[in-house]
């Protein structure tokens, strides 16, 4: 990723001194990013546009609170994150399942017939739809890991939570992720999307 | 590393090849923007915890008068205290 720094903290200042119409080059500068990173809470474009849109009016709200400590990027990212473990929270807490059919596109029968081997698109579905069995710790850990390829430390710092905590979480979600991708059909479709 | 794990970091490599939407619509996004102001929380802190700290004297002052005055024991003094740090925490959250 280039290193836009300087002109985010150009843009931070021109904002906080009034001049609203400054966020526009954030929103270009990070936009394609942040929609990259809402893509792994959920597979539904039109719930992607609306977090991304989400995560770009709270970064605003909250600009006066930007230190500059960090780079802009990830003061943005960890904004990104917090909201879409609240979106799966909230989905949670509002009583529906977490349908599979917004964390990936439908497949047919055992999957095979409708992915395309080495298809990215279809392996991101795969991979999203074996994300969507864990519990949302667990899936949140496996996200920032392998898809935000975050190590753990940064993983803790990003959640607020203890190195110990995302250890937990990383070894319970390989453990059940293994145990579900050696069985069929979960077995066959990867097999088949790597083959 | 065992074999699952090669295979969930295969998939999870071809997935990243995935190609991006089209960027965001900035425009609608901007015309979101325009009417909110950033919050500055951090500049008003000193002046929410001053207002909550003279609140909370006053309160507690004021409750310690009247629970000695009309009504002398304890727990009315412990309640009328508990009442006024959620007065304070709540000027000061």
């Amino acid at each position: 990723m280039q290193d836009s720094g300087a002109e985010d903290l150009a843009d931070i200042k021109t904002i906080l001194a009034g001049d609203v119409e400054a966020f526009e080059r954030i929103v270009e500068r990070h936009g394609v990013a942040i929609q990259r990173q809402m893509r792994n809470f959920t597979r539904d474009i039109p719930q992607v546009e609306e977090l991304t849109q989400e995560v770009f009016v709270e970064a605003f709200l909250n600009l006066g609170k930007f230190r500059g400590e960090a780079p802009f990027r990830n003061w943005l990212a960890k904004i990104a994150t917090l909201l879409g473990y609240k979106f799966w929270r909230n989905r949670e807490r509002s009583g529906k399942l977490v349908s599979l059919s917004a964390t990936a596109e439908p497949v047919a029968g055992d999957g095979k017939k409708s992915e395309n081997p080495g298809d990215p698109a279809a392996a991101a579905a795969l991979l999203h739809e074996l994300l969507a069995t864990l519990p949302d710790d667990d899936r949140m850990a496996m996200v920032l890991m392998y898809l935000e390829k975050l190590d753990q430390e940064e993983i803790a710092e990003r959640m607020g939570w203890t190195r110990v905590k995302v250890a937990v979480r990383l070894y319970r979600a390989k453990r059940r992720l293994r145990k579900l991708g050696g069985r069929e059909p979960w077995k066959g479709r990867l097999e088949w999307m790597l083959s | 590393m065992d074999a699952f794990l090669n295979r969930l970091e295969a998939l999870a490599r071809l997935a990243a090849r995935e190609p991006d939407l089209p960027p965001p619509d900035a425009a609608g996004l901007m015309a979101r923007i325009r009417g909110l102001e950033p919050e500055r929380d951090d500049d008003f802190f000193p002046l929410r915890l001053f207002l909550g700290g003279t609140a909370a004297a006053l309160a507690l002052a004021a409750s310690i008068i009247v629970s000695t005055a009309w009504a002398d024991d304890t727990a009315s003094v412990s309640f009328s205290a508990m009442i006024t740090l959620a007065s304070a925490m709540d000027i000061l959250l």
